[in-house]
């Protein structure tokens, strides 16, 4: 095994940690971004067809 | 709902261990005589390994605190910690698979670390089947906090595997008595242990993220509920 060959295996091996850890923080972000967007789009929902005096409007706050 | 003040400081703490790691092992750390370049991937390796462990001994712990307390924030804990958990576990085989090809001129061999590491693998894999496979939220959180502790089993049984059978995987941490041992000069285990304190760092960061997320979603749950509740009432 020269060295060179070493080194390719080394880049394979950290491009894999790298990309895995990537794609994980990717998925956290992707995830939250979600979520940050359909709770958006409830709470407008929400007080579109919930009457002014209701409670609703303060679910989940805190 | 804000990023807590105390996770901007994690994210901040993280990234610069994370950075310090990559140094150490690019910069610091020598090459390996015999291995060369590739030996490299090693300090990564084991860092990933360990995280995934963590990750499961985080979930067994939660699952049994969901057990005797039957609070579902237990069951955010352990869903989390077996999540993180995979995929750490993913990085490990992987980059050990990477490593051996050039090492071992094979990239798999059934041997008992592989073997052992591979099945806890799909055992925690399993676990998120099963977490599909039941409708019932109660009923799903205590058969995924059993299932947890009974699949926590090929946790310790993987640590020591190499110890206790004849395995051509190296013994990194402690005496190997007649194993294959990593041997490390000084250089080689401030790269070693400063990648194992980042990879903490990074699995501490990711769970309370990955925490956050499982809150969010359980507040989004609730505004969907009722927003169907009013549109049920509409009707």
């Amino acid at each position: 095994m020269t060295t060179p060959d070493t080194v390719l295996y080394m880049w394979i091996g950290y491009g894999v940690i790298f990309g895995v850890m990537g794609l994980y923080v990717l998925r956290l972000w992707w995830g939250t971004r979600r979520l940050r967007q359909q709770e958006a789009e409830l709470r407008r929902l929400l007080a579109e067809e919930d009457p002014p005096d209701s409670s609703l409007g303060t679910i989940g706050r805190g | 709902m804000r990023k807590p003040f105390g996770l901007k400081i994690l994210d901040g703490v993280t990234l610069l261990a994370f950075a310090v790691a990559v140094a150490l092992v690019f910069f610091y750390a020598p090459l390996e005589a015999q291995m060369g370049a590739v030996q490299k991937v090693f300090y990564f390796h084991v860092a990933a390994g360990w995280t995934g462990m963590l990750g499961f001994v985080v979930a067994a712990v939660t699952s049994a605190l969901y057990l005797i307390t039957r609070n579902p924030r237990w069951d955010g804990f352990s869903v989390s910690g077996v999540e993180i958990g995979l995929v750490f576990m993913l990085i490990n085989i992987v980059s050990g698979s990477i490593w051996a090809y050039p090492t071992w001129n094979t990239w798999w061999t059934w041997d008992v670390r592989l073997t052992t590491a591979t099945i806890m693998e799909l055992i925690y894999l399993a676990y998120g089947l099963l977490r599909q496979g039941v409708d019932d939220p109660e009923r799903r959180r205590r058969f995924a906090a059993v299932y947890a502790l009974l699949g926590f089993v090929s946790v310790p049984i993987t640590f020591v595997s190499i110890r206790l059978f004849n395995s051509i995987h190296p013994v990194v941490i402690g005496a190997g008595g007649e194993m294959p041992t990593m041997a490390f000069t000084p250089a080689m285990q401030v790269a070693f242990f400063g990648s194992l304190i980042a990879f903490s760092f990074i699995f501490v960061d990711l769970f309370w993220h990955r925490l956050l997320l499982a809150n969010w979603a359980e507040r989004v749950d609730a505004l969907k509920a009722r927003f169907e509740d009013v549109e049920g009432g509409m009707k």
